[in-house]
């Protein structure tokens, strides 16, 4: 996808009808403050029932375009429609009491004077139902996020995970058509978290709504979205699956942003219909070129390399059939038919020589650094057993990981 | 909003400081500009009463911070016996005027007074209290809380790991006090300023110690300058400039002096000290210096104003010396119950109208997207909180009584609506400087959660954040109430013919030498605000729901992690929001 056309993204098919009627719609949103703008014409359908996710770096703008589809913030220009309302647009702007929709905040905003059940019930007002349904409805929201006999606490004698819990339960509990979650698990700690996020993603598709959720953790975007939205200084610039985000970044920050163990700069060779000899400064390793086709041969280039394109080889070399890589990465990094690949079919790769600078012990093996002639480093390169530092290696680059971007034909080429 | 605050904060005085220069364009003289009234005020003496004042008030300002720190190290650094009891009495102490401080020990150390009673008169004592001495110190003890409070929080955030890092370093114990000390100083000179500034501005004991001592204070010669036929509002602007430019100066060079390095001790990761458990004499003297701070703050004053209205002057310290006499004159011919009842309705009318303005601008300063309006708001607000109250006064006397006013039909010169007004928009700028904390501390996303869960904008303010406001709000307005009720140079200046309000009554039957009515009147007057305060939190303890009052410190439970709320920030304070912080830590 090219820049030019992520500004205007044609929401992907995911298997909902065209005659189902979108749970949002948002179309040229701006949002500006002063000189500065925060989105900038933005264009967005998420259907019901599915999960998007806006990914950005802070100050991408993905925090006001969640406010703007809240209502908490008006936007400057642009439609924005919910359900099939008009939310937002020239002359209106309804209330975010009115939208029927519920938020989980990045605070969790848990008023710190009422119990955890008045925080739940208080979303139920707007039901009308009478009191008793009221206790007994948030009573049950509250044990559906493991919070049964905690209703009487006030937010100030839970723990972060258990306010962020409440907060979920007073999102759900209402049953809105639409939820959305800023950055919710943010000041959690990674062992929390990763048990809430499981807790949101399953809660939310059970209830069925559709949800914008917003974060900076591209694991945590990939591990939760029917759809990614990459921002971009107000902007989307990629809006697709998260395979396809991280197989076919539409641009050399989406990829960056994504994930990367390192660069390498070089000059493009001969493309064989489906990988691309690059020379980097007279080794030859391989890649896919991004961003509609392959660069003319001799053309400045930049190779991109995912953490999953890069393993240790050479006969010296630790074995790495015992790894074991994240599960959302290795699921990724997995050719398919679908993307091109044929079955069986082996990308080509390429080993060059290094020094392993740095290993990390994650539990499952070890992240190393290593450093290849010319000083460009390598990060994320796994493997069951540590490498002492320094000790020389071979890093071998597979073609499907190795990402060519065409540069400016003023780039330099590093040598090696 | 704008214009509220300019009609009532900015105009009134604004027309009486420019007479200073300008007398002509009020029809106040023949020239548009003209020094002759700086010439004329400086040759009345104004020089020597604005030195006067500058000088009481470095001394003032000298104490007041030493007895600060003493106290906030005590009660923040160690385990002393009743510490927690500190900020409930300096609130005591900021409640009770500063006349009233005054008119106290005037009643221990006169010829007729307490000391007197017991055989312990001391001339040399009756002369170092009712002069430039006991001015000072009236004013320093005075000035001790807001000291305290700008102090107390920088003296707890020392410590810890930067006087471990001293330690771990191989530095001894003076050496981490070398190191922490000078980190106290953007405090220190808070604290000193405010005092300065407050004590500059003071009319309670410039009109009584000063006085009678026949030693010229600023507010004093401004206040003659009115107050006597013909009023000369040129020269009293003068005097004005004076005071503010005097408490400007005293901000210029602290900002200067803040500016000159960096003092941060406050951050997210900062690890609070461990209180420094005493030994029996540590807590011994620990416990004497607050018992001698508020016994000459609060203890002897009191003494004297009551001892003063039971005793029989010259008499002795007897039993047959008793008398309620004074106390049923109140009820009898005197008929000084009516300045409590006026300062009592006046008080609740214009300390609800202080509190619901204060708030409505301590919101607008407080929003994370104020914008312009809102920064010069907040400076407009916090030059009127260093604004004397005499100046204030003094603007409201010259503004209203100008007669394109009366011929455009407003006719608010002498009239009740018109003293109301001059107290609302003294008491505002402190009150919203008060609340200008807790309205910061309060997150807009409690507002916005409450919005998309469905409750409308009335709602979203009624259930979700004013319960937590709840407490500061309240403490607010019965400072207004008792600062109203109490209060002396806008009451003085303003008050209309055949009105008295409670501090005009008391210093006219001190001044008529009915002393024991007086004093028995300023005992009453004491009584029913601390009743009023006593009655009113009673109330809300009864009243308010649990979590309204316990949300900051839920009772505490074994599993209740001490990660808790998110949605208070600290404030750092500084000049003019002092009281912020602690208005949350008293309530």
């Amino acid at each position: 996808m090219t820049h030019a056309q992520a500004t205007q993204p044609t929401f992907p098919d995911h298997g909902a009808p065209e005659s189902v009627i979108p749970a949002v719609e948002v179309a040229d949103l701006t949002k500006t403050f002063g000189s500065k703008v925060a989105v900038d014409n933005v264009s967005l359908k998420v259907a019901p029932g599915q999960f998007v996710v806006l990914l950005g770096p802070s100050g991408s703008g993905k925090t006001t375009l969640l406010r703007c589809v809240a209502g908490i913030d008006r936007p400057s220009a642009g439609l924005l429609r919910i359900g099939g309302v008009d939310v937002d647009g020239p002359g209106t702007h309804l209330p975010p009491e009115k939208r029927d929709l519920a938020m989980v905040f990045q605070d969790y905003a848990l008023w710190p004077h009422m119990t955890a059940e008045q925080n739940v019930s208080f979303a139920l007002r707007r039901r009308r139902y009478n009191a008793d349904e009221r206790q007994s409805r948030s009573l049950l929201a509250l044990a559906q996020v493991g919070l049964a006999g905690l209703e009487g606490r006030y937010p100030g004698q839970l723990s972060g995970g258990e306010q962020q819990r409440v907060a979920l339960a007073r999102a759900l509990v209402a049953e809105p058509s639409l939820l959305l979650f800023d950055e919710p698990l943010s000041n959690l700690d990674a062992d929390r978290r990763e048990q809430l996020r499981v807790d949101i993603g399953a809660m939310v598709r059970r209830l069925g709504a559709a949800a914008i959720y917003i974060t900076h953790d591209q694991a945590e975007a990939f591990a939760l979205a029917d759809v990614v939205g990459v921002l971009d200084r107000g902007r989307i610039v990629q809006l697709a699956s998260p395979e396809t985000v991280y197989r076919d970044p539409a641009s050399e920050f989406v990829a960056r942003f994504t994930g990367l163990a390192g660069e390498l700069e070089g000059v493009a060779g001969e493309f064989d219909g489906s990988h691309l000899t690059v020379d980097v400064s007279g080794h030859e390793i391989y890649g896919r070129p991004m961003l509609g086709g392959p660069p003319e041969p001799g053309s400045p280039v930049r190779v991109l390399i995912r953490p999953t394109a890069a393993h240790f080889g050479g006969s010296d070399s630790p074995d790495l059939n015992g790894r074991a890589l994240p599960a959302v990465l290795s699921n990724i990094s997995a050719p398919s038919a679908s993307n091109g690949s044929e079955e069986g079919h082996i990308p080509p790769s390429a080993t060059l020589d290094a020094v392993a600078l740095d290993s990390a012990f994650r539990g499952w093996g070890y992240d190393h650094v290593v450093e290849l002639a010319g000083g460009r480093r390598l990060s994320g390169i796994a493997h069951s057993q540590r490498l002492r530092f320094e000790s020389r290696t071979q890093i071998v680059l597979s073609a499907d990981g190795c990402l060519v971007f065409a540069t400016s034909p003023s780039a330099t080429t590093v040598r090696l | 909003m704008a214009a509220i605050v300019v009609l009532l904060l900015v105009v009134p005085p604004a027309c009486f400081l420019i007479q200073a220069v300008s007398p002509r364009l009020f029809d106040q003289g023949k020239a548009w500009l003209t020094w002759s009234n700086v010439s004329v005020a400086f040759g009345d003496g104004i020089g020597r009463a604005l030195l006067d004042s500058v000088a009481v008030s470095l001394g003032a300002g000298l104490l007041a911070v030493v007895c600060a720190a003493g106290l906030a190290f005590i009660s923040e650094r160690t385990t002393a016996p009743g510490r927690r009891l500190f900020v409930l009495a300096l609130w005591a102490v900021l409640l009770v005027p500063s006349y009233l401080v005054a008119v106290g020990w005037e009643e221990i150390v006169l010829r007729s007074g307490l000391l007197s009673s017991m055989g312990l008169w001391s001339h040399t004592l009756q002369g170092t209290v009712l002069g430039p001495v006991g001015v000072a110190f009236v004013l320093g003890f005075k000035g001790t809380p807001f000291a305290y409070f700008a102090l107390a929080p920088s003296m707890g955030a020392l410590g810890g790991d930067i006087e471990n890092s001293v330690r771990v370093h191989g530095g001894g114990r003076i050496d981490a006090i070398r190191v922490i000390a000078p980190l106290l100083l953007p405090a220190i000179m808070s604290g000193f300023v405010i005092v300065f500034a407050e004590s500059v501005g003071d009319f309670g004991v410039a009109t009584t110690i000063a006085a009678s001592a026949h030693f010229p204070v600023a507010t004093y010669t401004l206040y003659e300058s009115i107050s006597t036929f013909p009023a000369n509002f040129g020269v009293a602007a003068v005097v004005g400039w004076s005071l503010i430019g005097t408490v400007a100066l005293a901000l210029v060079l602290q900002n200067g002096l803040m500016r000159s390095r960096s003092f941060a001790v406050v951050s997210g990761r900062s690890r609070a000290s461990a209180p420094r458990t005493l030994s029996r004499k540590g807590n011994g003297l620990a416990v004497g210096f607050a018992a001698v701070f508020f016994g000459a703050s609060l203890g002897v004053p009191l003494l004297g104003v009551v001892s003063s209205s039971l005793l029989i002057p010259f008499k002795g310290l007897h039993l047959s010396a008793l008398t309620l006499s004074n106390y049923r004159g109140l009820l009898g011919v005197s008929g000084l119950s009516g300045p409590i009842r006026f300062s009592a309705e006046i008080g609740l009318v214009c300390g609800l109208a202080t509190v619901t303005l204060g708030a409505v601008l301590a919101r607008t300063m407080a929003s994370s997207r104020r914008g312009i309006g809102g920064k010069v708001l907040d400076m407009a607000l916090l030059v009127a909180v260093a604004l004397p109250g005499v100046v204030f006064a003094a603007g409201y006397i010259f503004a209203y009584n100008l007669p394109f006013l009366a011929h455009a039909g407003i006719d608010l010169y002498g009239t009740v609506p018109l003293l109301g007004m001059a107290y609302v928009a003294n008491a505002v700028p402190q009150s919203s400087r008060i609340m200008l904390g807790p309205f910061s501390q309060i997150h807009d996303s409690l507002l916005h959660a409450a919005r998309v869960h469905g409750a409308s904008w009335a709602r979203s303010w009624r259930s979700g954040v004013l319960p937590l406001l709840a407490r500061p709000l309240l403490w607010a307005a019965l400072l207004a109430f008792s600062g109203l009720f109490l209060e002396l140079p806008i009451s003085e200046l303003l008050a209309p013919p055949g009105v008295v309000p409670v501090s005009v009554a008391i210093l006219s039957v001190l001044g008529k030498a009915n002393i024991g009515q007086g004093t028995a009147l300023s005992v009453v007057a004491v009584a029913f605000t601390l009743a009023v305060v006593g009655v009113c939190l009673g109330l809300f303890r009864l009243l308010a729901p649990p979590g309204w009052r316990h949300w900051q410190r839920p009772p505490a439970t074994k599993e209740a992690s001490a990660d808790t709320s998110t949605l208070v920030t600290a404030e750092a304070s500084g000049s003019g929001n002092v009281l912020q912080t602690d208005l949350v830590a008293v309530s």
